[in-house]
């Protein structure tokens, strides 16, 4: 006699037909995890040297002025803040990804792929401030131009 | 003990299941999907940015080159650095450039392969690519470094 099973068992659960992460995948992912973890490392001291230089040539921040010094804290906190979230999820991606390989580990491979997401997610951000800064000089020097011939002539 | 076909999997089939313990579940297919499609616009955006970078370098240099007056001396001012820099800025956006292409790539085929519930070629294409794009972005940030470190002991 067939045992009655309810229909939603399995469904909490990854279901057992799945198909199987492949050897390949999972050789090609062991051999990724260095290079992130290489490249969160490197952004790390990139980053860390940016900002030393920043605090450097800003006279270490500290102006007789309280507002400015702290206006100057402010604006620097908020130019590391995503760099070093950057390097962290990037990090984490590393992480996770090795524990999944190395363990076997579906919780793990599944929360791999979030921290990279949040990677994604500021360096389109960033990408986008440094194409509208990038643009934003000849275009100014376009329009000061433009507006300035007629004077000129 | 009677086996049939149909109960007896073949050697490669089931010594490949036992091999890996990781399954292609649809909660991993989903975060694949999200991060991916996330992940090309990035791509994209740094694709443009490396392509403006570029060209405003390219621009700058001849601004200067032509309001250069004189003979051209490598030692002579701040000639030195300013090669440097043109020579370094263009081999970095290279390497990116390198790099983001084939993340680019990888990213659409992890967006293709994680759609796909047959075949788990296209994701391994697409973790493939994804292995080479993580490389040249290892080499981009050695060769960025290495700028960094040059520049701080000789200029």
């Amino acid at each position: 006699m067939d045992e009655q099973t309810p229909l939603d068992e399995g469904m909490q659960q990854p279901a057992s037909d799945n198909m199987p992460v492949e050897a390949e995948i999972l050789e090609y992912w062991t051999e990724t995890i260095p290079w992130i973890m290489g490249i969160a490392t490197m952004l790390a001291f990139y980053f860390l040297w940016t900002f030393r230089n920043v605090m450097v040539y800003s006279g270490l921040m500290l102006s007789g002025n309280l507002e400015e010094t702290a206006g100057y804290w402010f604006g620097f906190i908020g130019m590391a803040a995503p760099c070093i979230y950057m390097t962290y999820s990037l990090y984490r991606f590393a992480v996770l990804l090795r524990q999944a390989t190395q363990n076997r580990d579906q919780y793990a491979a599944t929360q791999a792929f979030r921290p990279l997401r949040h990677f994604f997610i500021i360096l389109l951000c960033l990408s986008l401030v440094s194409i509208a800064a990038l643009a934003a000089g000849p275009a100014l020097e376009l329009l000061g131009n433009l507006a300035g011939e007629p004077n000129q002539l | 003990m009677d086996h049939t076909d149909a109960e007896t999997p073949y050697p490669e089939e089931h010594s490949e299941r036992a091999g890996t313990g990781l399954e292609w579940s649809d909660a991993l297919r989903y975060s694949i999907r999200r991060c991916a499609r996330v992940g090309e616009w990035a791509i994209l955006a740094i694709i443009v940015a490396s392509v403006v970078v570029t060209l405003s370098t390219l621009y700058n240099f001849y601004v200067w080159l032509d309001d250069y007056s004189g003979e051209f001396y490598l030692l002579e001012g701040d000639n030195k650095q300013r090669m440097w820099g043109f020579i370094t800025s263009l081999t970095a956006v290279g390497l990116s450039l390198r790099a983001s292409w084939q993340l680019r790539n990888a990213m659409r085929y992890l967006l293709w392969g994680a759609d796909d519930y047959e075949d788990s070629e296209t994701l391994a294409a697409g973790f493939y690519d994804l292995r080479d794009g993580m490389r040249w972005y290892g080499y981009w940030s050695i060769f960025l470094l290495a700028c960094y470190t040059l520049e701080a002991f000789v200029f």
